[in-house]
């Protein structure tokens, strides 16, 4: 399948009218080949309501919500993934059996575990792991969902919160990562807040939402600046911290 | 290791099998045409009934417990059973349907009433947010408020209506004939198929509806199907053996500890193993020969004791009332 895809050249997002009711109301908004988008705002702005339209978990009153050229419904699933803040369990199942129920593989593949360093975990009950180590399982089982396309340019990556406990160290070296699956091809769209990120990551994109609007949208080189944090983050001047500015 | 633990599994199930055959047949059966009908009309519905009851509840309780998100959820727990007993009592004690018609009204009304209370029991667990012990909690209101309708009947009804009536409270397989194994065996078989061939679609039911969609099944379409199957199974079960209790919580929870939380093997080995504990427990009612005792009495003679030890263990409570998810 991906290689018929790679024939037409076609993954792309593209939103028209998505209306959720007091949430989230954009009337255009498409992602391209190879972007990675810091989906960033306050709390309540949105982001988690846009990351799941794209998803397809929730269904705008119009069914004009996202589009993949080229992907049909019954594979999306292996192009497509999303890391949703809520993953508990009340079994306690094993990182190894998270992975085999919801992954092709039975463990990390080489060069996510490389990255990530889970497959040590595979006996062990995941909640009996640290937030972090917890954080670093899900994620890669959310990727290892689309690994295979991910791999080949031909995924769709969403992460919600995906730095939430994940130490410093980590961070840098998943975002790495992200960078060069960016390169190959696929889109990845990241909501979180360590808007000290975005200084680090100049030729990725910025969207910024509020109250459910965009209000910005492009290369983070061209459209961020601290003036923004005024402008869209309810923070005076004087509040901007020093690493911001 | 698990393949081991299968085919150990098929052995005992085989053996326990052999012992019951045994147990029921008197060297003469093959020569004694008395002993022949005694083996054919009485000994061989108990032992078939006893088969599918307890795969029934078994292999419904995993399912349950999986699709409420509740390692505690058992039919009897959380009011299921008590909705089919009181449609079983309904019909009973209000003389609905003449005697004739109670082999297919019987199940049928059970059926009715176990999926009546499970859309209840789901739908208060979605709208109300409840936790895991909320949805306990709801189980053990539905199970008071039938068990109350089920007194008043009591009541109301005549004394031989009330001694039939009995036997839903304690459960029994000593009822049954083949007309009735007929209609509901055919159910549960059913019934079972649907829970075996959708075991794998259970696993991405684990971390919640939004993991299990953005892997395209669709959990509302998943969880409303086996919401229905198992109301099936626990209704039928109901109306040919009444209410027997802990056999879904125990079954499940030992398979789990023992290998694991794929229902790939849960669903299948719960209806084995819910197979093998009936017939021990046939085979204990065979042993004490003269005294027919209500299978719920066994189950909870057994099953009590080894829940205890498991709470004692917080193996369950832990985890039910620690990570406080919605369902």
């Amino acid at each position: 399948m991906s290689n018929e895809l790679k024939q037409h050249d076609a993954i792309e997002i593209k939103l028209n009218d998505v209306f959720v009711p007091e949430r989230l109301h954009i009337s255009h908004l498409s992602f391209s080949k190879s972007s990675l988008t810091h989906l960033v705002g306050q709390n309540g702005a949105g982001k988690s309501t846009l990351l799941h339209a794209i998803a397809g978990l929730i269904q705008p009153k119009n069914h004009q919500c996202a589009v993949f050229k080229g992907l049909s419904p019954s594979n999306i699933h292996q192009h497509r993934c999303l890391l949703t803040q809520d993953n508990h369990n009340a079994f306690g199942l094993t990182v190894g059996e998270i992975f085999s129920f919801y992954t092709p593989y039975s463990q990390a593949p080489e060069r996510l575990e490389t990255v990530l360093e889970v497959n040590q975990f595979m006996a062990r009950q995941i909640d009996t792991l640290s937030s972090g180590q917890q954080q670093r399982v899900q994620l890669a089982r959310c990727m290892m969902q689309v690994w295979e396309s991910a791999e080949s340019g031909m995924g769709i990556l969403l992460f919600d919160e995906p730095f939430d406990a994940l130490d410093l160290a980590y961070q840098i070296k998943w975002l790495a990562l992200l960078h060069q699956l960016k390169a190959v091809g696929n889109i990845i769209v990241i909501a979180h807040h360590q808007l000290m990120m975005l200084t680090e990551c100049a030729l990725d994109d910025v969207l910024i939402l509020q109250a459910g609007q965009i209000e910005m949208f492009g290369t983070i080189a061209e459209k961020w600046s601290p003036q923004c944090l005024v402008d869209y983050f309810g923070i005076s001047s004087a509040q901007i911290p020093t690493y911001l500015r | 290791m698990k393949t081991r633990f299968v085919i150990l599994l098929c052995a005992f199930l085989a053996v326990l099998l052999l012992i019951g055959l045994n147990l029921f047949a008197h060297p003469s059966l093959l020569s004694d045409s008395v002993e022949q009908h005694i083996f054919m009309q009485l000994s061989l519905p108990i032992m078939i009934t006893a088969i599918l009851v307890g795969s029934a509840l078994s292999m419904s309780s995993a399912t349950l417990q999986v699709v409420l998100n509740n390692p505690l959820a058992d039919p009897g727990i959380i009011g299921i059973s008590s909705g089919a007993s009181l449609c079983a009592g309904i019909v009973i004690i209000g003389g609905i349907l003449p005697s004739s018609a109670l082999v297919w009204g019987l199940p049928i009304a059970c059926f009715i009433g176990a999926l009546l209370s499970s859309a209840l029991i789901f739908r208060l667990a979605q709208r109300l947010k409840l936790t895991h012990a909320g949805v306990i909690l709801a189980g053990i209101a539905i199970s008071t408020v039938c068990a109350a309708v089920l007194a008043w009947l009591y009541i109301l009804g005549d004394a031989q209506a009330t001694r039939n009536l009995t036997f839903w409270l304690m459960g029994s397989f000593a009822h049954t004939h083949y007309p009735i194994l007929g209609v509901a065996g055919t159910a549960l078989i059913l019934g079972m198929t649907v829970l075996i061939r959708e075991r794998s679609h259970l696993n991405t039911l684990y971390l919640g509806h939004h993991n299990a969609q953005l892997l395209g099944v669709e959990p509302k379409h998943l969880t409303r199907k086996l919401l229905i199957v198992c109301a099936l199974l626990v209704g039928v079960s109901v109306s040919i053996a009444g209410s027997i209790a802990f056999v879904g919580l125990l079954v499940p929870h030992i398979l789990r500890r023992l290998l694991g939380r794929d229902n790939r093997l849960i669903i299948p080995l719960s209806g084995m193993v819910g197979a093998a504990l009936m017939l021990v427990i046939v085979n204990i009612n065979h042993l004490l020969s003269g005294v027919i005792l209500p299978v719920s009495l066994l189950t909870a003679t057994i099953g009590g004791p080894i829940f205890i030890y498991v709470l004692y263990q917080g193996q369950i409570l832990t985890r039910a009332s620690g990570s406080q998810r919605h369902v």
